[in-house]
């Protein structure tokens, strides 16, 4: 809420405008001015406005089918009709269809004061309820993650429950679902919590560099250790180590970890000093470990050494109800980070989110919501804004060949993974170099600006 | 007084008597601690009448004064005994450029006593003052104050008028005093309130 109220007088008339723009001005408040209705959605788009005198009769667009599209758009401005002598019963019409009071030209000084005071009062309690609701949206929040459907719930008691315990868990889910916050989450709800919480992603690193990152070396272990270093088992001593994308970790170094979660103990790369450490394991993948094991890329004793629990976390295409709630908390952090001020996603581009399948869950529409608040020059997001989704979006019973939906289903992929190469060949379960040759043969670029508009010359 | 002109001209316009002119001089003066000039006016309001409401439209009045007023003042404040309206009210006591130069007070409705019959002459030049300061202080910027006990309370009737002291309080002094340092102007020290009889 801005300490200053802002007002917006529309009036044709400039002796009305001006006068009534005079007389507030007074009082101290901000007050602008708008000669018609187009003229005032316009500033309402730029802008917020707590309170809006609205004149019935004027030109091109009256003042009720201006309050039509205020209440539907900015239901958060009050509005006052102004009329003139003799047209009472359009201003009870407006009344029903929303205004918030009316004013009869000329008005009594005091007439005028005390329905400002009023009005602003009502406002005063309605942007105390907006604060009230936000704060209990934010109970849907948990340790940061946003949620109010069934399945996110389920996982936020789950999360409760397995907090107290030191139990190994496994979180499982696709790309972009939060996995490592559901993961801090329950480090900050453990007992540990004040301990580290050390987070490693194994499909980072080369299998000799992984090595030495969780276990750390002597110095003089291999070319280049000039002095002994810390690995992230050593690190996470007191607190929990987070496994993120552990199916890929190499077979030769799952029976060293599994060893490590036997023992409580490991040494470092070149060392032999046993080190005791005291730590809970977290771990998490996007693959089917169990399809792995079978393949054999995958460790039987280790899975079940790290799946004594399982939590697995819906793709956001299977919770749809919980689209608004983050496209909302998203919007909001990326305007105050930007230092914008945009306040709605319309009912338009919300079911635009909606239908969108997100292949890259959460941290695609987070990224989605960022690039359109970026783009953004009104106070809302609307459809426009989203443009950059549609392109995948066509309709499902349009005709299309195998080529064209094999081609907007990698390119979405490429999009969803922030066009990470390897990620995206490994969720289309293809190798690398396919994956270019389909880039390739397809001309998919990564452009920022392309993808902010959509792009005509890509229609077969 | 001396050659130098003051910050404040007053002008009457239209019929004013001149004791009243003196007395809002002398409490503007003294409330302000600006010097104050009572100037030579326009006799005709004639120019501001508007026969659809038998009122003169405060508006035009500060336009026009605006516009034709060459005096080295760096503040005018009109007085008039006819009922002034701005088009959106049905009528005003007073009417100021907040920021501007120019405002406007209007004695015609401050002899009035809630139920009939007038106030006394004290009273009456007491409400002249508290308006024409409260409408002057618009031109130096100065806007509504919460405060109960401050000059720049809104005012919309005569019983609010009378509840309302002729000073600034605390807060609307202050802010005022920035607009005299921003603006470079003189202030009187003490300077008594006869030079102006
Ligand atoms: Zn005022
Ligand atoms: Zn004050």
């Amino acid at each position: 809420m801005s300490a200053k109220i802002r007002i917006l007088v529309v009036d044709d008339e400039l002796i009305v405008r001006e006068s009534l723009k005079g007389w507030l001005k007074k009082g101290g408040y901000e007050v602008d001015t708008a000669a018609s209705g187009p003229e005032s959605l316009e500033m309402l788009e730029l802008a917020p406005y707590d309170l809006l005198f609205l004149d019935i009769m004027m030109p091109k667009m009256n003042g009720l089918e201006v309050l039509e599209i205020v209440k539907k758009r900015f239901p958060e401005t009050l509005v006052v009709m102004i009329t003139a002598y003799g047209s009472v019963e359009t201003a009870v019409k407006a009344m029903k269809n929303g205004a918030n009071d009316y004013l009869m030209k000329p008005f009594e000084p005091e007439t005028l004061a005390l329905l400002v005071e009023k009005l602003l009062q009502q406002k005063r309690i309605i942007d105390e309820n907006l604060l009230l609701k936000e704060q209990v949206a934010r109970s849907v929040r948990f340790e940061n993650i946003i949620g109010v459907s069934e399945e996110m719930q389920k996982i936020f008691e789950m999360i409760m429950d397995i907090s107290a315990t030191d139990v190994p868990v496994l979180i499982t889910g696709e790309t972009g679902t939060g996995k490592e916050l559901i993961a801090k989450a329950i480090h900050a709800k453990s007992p540990r919590k004040h301990g580290p919480f050390i987070p490693i992603n194994c499909g980072a690193f080369p299998e000799h560099l992984l090595e030495t990152e969780l276990f750390g070396h002597e110095k003089g272990a291999f070319t280049g250790a000039h002095r002994a270093k810390k690995g992230r088992i050593e690190m996470s001593h007191g607190g929990t180590l987070f496994l993120d994308e552990v199916g890929e970790i190499p077979l030769k170094m799952q029976v060293d970890l599994l060893r490590v979660l036997e023992t409580k103990s490991f040494h470092r790369v070149g060392g032999t000093e046993e080190i005791n450490v005291d730590f809970r394991i977290l771990a998490a993948t996007n693959r089917n470990l169990l399809e792995e094991i079978n393949k054999g890329n995958f460790r039987q004793d280790f899975y079940y050494r790290l799946n004594v629990i399982s939590l697995h976390i819906p793709p956001l295409r299977e919770r749809p109800e919980d689209i608004p709630v983050l496209a909302e908390h998203f919007m909001r952090r990326y305007s105050r980070e930007t230092n914008k001020d945009i306040d709605t996603i319309t009912p338009e581009a919300m079911e635009v989110l909606k239908r969108y399948p997100w292949p890259g869950n959460v941290r695609e529409l987070q990224n989605a919501i960022e690039r359109a608040v970026v783009i953004s020059k009104k106070r809302c997001l609307d459809v426009d804004e989203f443009s950059f989704l549609q392109v995948s979006q066509k309709g499902a019973g349009e005709a299309k060949s195998l080529e064209e939906i094999e081609k907007e289903h990698i390119e979405a992929m490429l999009r969803a993974h922030d066009w990470n190469i390897s990620k995206t060949a490994r969720a289309l379960k293809i190798n690398r170099v396919t994956l270019h040759k389909k880039i390739k043969k397809y001309g998919l670029k990564r452009s920022g600006q392309d993808q902010c508009k959509p792009d005509n010359s890509r229609k077969s | 007084m001396s050659g130098e002109s003051g910050v404040v001209g007053i002008v009457p316009i239209g019929e004013v008597k001149q004791v009243v002119l003196k007395i809002l001089a002398a409490n503007i003066q003294a409330v302000f601690n600006i010097p104050v000039d009572i100037l030579n006016g326009r006799k005709s309001l004639k120019k501001f009448f508007n026969p659809n409401r038998n009122q003169y439209n405060a508006i035009t009045i500060l336009d026009h004064m605006e516009r034709r007023w060459k005096q080295p003042h760096k503040r005018i404040l009109a007085v008039v005994s006819v009922d002034l309206f701005i088009p959106i009210l049905t009528y005003v006591f007073g009417e100021a450029q907040i920021n501007g130069k120019m405002a406007v007070v209007s004695t015609y409705r401050l002899n009035r006593r809630t139920g009939g019959g007038n106030v006394s002459l004290e009273r009456f030049y007491e409400r002249v003052a508290k308006v024409g300061i409260h409408e002057l202080a618009h031109t130096f910027g100065l806007v509504h104050c919460k405060e109960n006990h401050c000059v720049m309370r809104a005012s919309y009737s005569l019983r609010d008028l009378d509840y309302y002291p002729l000073y600034f309080c605390d807060y609307c002094q202050s802010m005022l005093d920035d607009v005299y340092r921003r603006m470079k102007l003189r202030t009187l020290k003490a300077r008594s309130f006869e030079d102006l009889f």
